[in-house]
């Protein structure tokens, strides 16, 4: 559905991917491992194409997509829930959630999707008009994450969903990410918490200084020394 | 009372033009100085409109804010776009120069003359209570009042007014909602322009029509949005009223010379004892 082909991208002369390929299968979720500075954020940049790399392939759904702008990914339906949750902190909750909708012309489709972030979110919804800067973190992780479901996504870009949020609402993030799966969501899901991710994930890839080490199917993964060791402790 | 009185109608016009700056301070993060240059060339558009072409004056004035709306999109487009991410001083030098430039050119076209301007409706004062007030200054008022209304609808229940709150806030998210935000940002330097530009054509006729006409109007401008907090968009207006309430008052009681410099002295005190300005609060503090 989505692929990546030895993407090379730069930050000035830092060469953060060196020959990145990725590929998601349609349904499926998908976790990109690794440690902080070895190029998940970047790679997911270049998917939403805030960042244009210098070489390499991009095709989602058989076409090419160097030469699409950010606005027409999201219209695409590939939608970037970035790193840090960064919600609007100044509008409400609902206004935050309209806000995702921006591409979506279709009032009723509008309807449907707040309807559905509140089923995700009942929380969401007990404070829909409180400021999203007031929300602790766990609340506005889950206002960004209801937000990209606004956009009405085929493929769900969540970067860190789980940092700095409460244990007990990292598990139900979690499982509130299979269910949105469950829908038919296609997800590339960027995690620290590599347990976590290798639980609910079909595939994985744990990327090292821009380059893909390793790679396999989830369950296997858990089971190679090499990932136990750096990534599961132990 | 009269002395406060037509200092408000003149708070409406800075307020106007406070507007117009802190817009586009809020959403695109850039102190525009050259907004009152800005604002006399389209003054001046609409003099050529309305003197020289000899059109209607309502057909002129919409004429010229049109001519605003395109002049704000030109110099985004042109120059501020490239700066969009460099440091705050080089956007400040390059507004200020554009001041320079700006002011430079029109004094060419135009000349350093001081003109008559029309006034939108002529007549004379009549008395409400024990205040005098032309049909002119009513139409001042109202004109301010109905497009900062307008304005504030706008920014608070359309889809645009959305995107440039949320643009304003964090650009990038924004970007990933698939907001076009350089649209966004070309679209407050236009409504910016427009907004000074009516300014400018409110007090033309007042103070005459050349080159210089609008520093004083700017500095009062800018006066009106540091009280107002600089990123509060009600903030302006009423920091722009107390401006031309205050101006009033120095030139009445002290001496109207010096009204520029009390009007610094009061940015100068507000930036010491309350930098948020009244309605202002802390700006978030963005996240990169």
């Amino acid at each position: 559905m989505l692929k990546l082909t030895d993407i090379h991208s730069y930050y000035g002369h830092v060469h953060a991917l060196r020959g990145v390929s990725i590929e998601l299968k349609k349904g499926s979720i998908v976790s990109l491992l690794g440690a902080n500075g070895a190029g998940k954020s970047t790679t997911l940049k270049v998917i939403s194409r805030l960042i244009n790399p210098k070489q390499g392939v991009y095709e989602y759904q058989q076409g090419s997509m160097l030469r699409t702008s950010p606005g027409d990914v999201v219209k695409k339906g590939i939608i970037h829930c970035p790193e840090g949750r960064r919600v609007f902190p100044l509008l409400s909750v609902e206004e935050n959630l309209r806000i995702g909708a921006y591409q979506v012309k279709d009032r009723d489709q509008i309807k449907q999707g707040m309807e559905r972030a509140f089923h995700y979110f009942p929380r969401l919804k007990e404070r829909m008009h409180q400021k999203a800067g007031t929300l602790s973190g766990g609340e506005q992780q889950m206002l960004a994450i209801g937000r990209a479901l606004m956009g009405q996504p085929k493929v769900l870009l969540l970067d860190e969903p789980s940092l700095g949020i409460a244990p007990l609402l990292v598990k139900e993030i979690f499982n509130i990410i299979q269910s949105i799966n469950r829908e038919g969501i296609t997800i590339l899901l960027v995690e620290q918490n590599a347990r976590k991710a290798l639980e609910i994930s079909d595939y994985a890839y744990v990327l090292e200084n821009g380059e893909v080490a390793l790679e396999g199917e989830s369950e296997a993964l858990r089971d190679n020394d090499r990932v136990r060791q750096l990534y599961l402790g132990g | 009372m009269q002395i406060i009185v037509s200092g408000l109608i003149f708070g409406f016009v800075y307020g106007l033009a406070a507007l117009g700056l802190v817009l586009i301070y809020k959403t695109t993060d850039i102190v525009n100085f050259a907004q009152g240059e800005m604002a006399m060339v389209t003054t001046f558009m609409s003099f050529v409109l309305l003197s020289q072409l000899g059109m209607p004056y309502f057909v002129a004035f919409a004429l010229a804010l049109l001519f605003a709306a395109l002049f704000g999109m030109i110099i985004y487009h042109v120059f501020m776009k490239r700066v969009q991410t460099s440091p705050p001083l080089n956007q400040m030098v390059l507004t200020l120069g554009l001041f320079l430039v700006i002011n430079g050119i029109a004094g060419l076209i135009w000349g350093y003359h001081p003109r008559s301007y029309p006034e939108a409706f002529a007549g004379d004062p009549f008395q409400i209570g024990s205040v005098f007030i032309t049909f002119n200054e009513l139409f001042m008022v109202g004109l301010t009042f109905i497009l900062m209304l307008v304005f504030y609808l706008i920014f608070r229940y359309t889809r645009i007014g959305l995107a440039m709150r949320a643009s304003s806030q964090d650009m990038v998210a924004a970007e990933l909602m698939g907001i076009k935000v350089s649209h966004v940002f070309m679209s407050a330097w236009a409504i910016g322009a427009v907004l000074g530009g009516v300014a400018g054509i409110m007090t033309a006729p007042f103070i005459f029509l050349n080159t210089t006409m609008m520093m004083d109007i700017l500095i009062m401008a800018f006066a009106g949005a540091v009280i107002g907090g600089f990123i509060s968009l009600p903030g302006a207006v009423v920091g722009g009223l107390i401006v031309g309430v205050y101006e009033n008052l120095v030139s009445y009681y002290i001496a109207p010379e010096l009204k520029m410099v009390y009007t610094f002295i009061l940015i100068i005190v507000i930036l010491y004892v309350r930098p948020q300005g009244i309605l202002g609060g802390p700006k978030f503090v963005k996240k990169v």
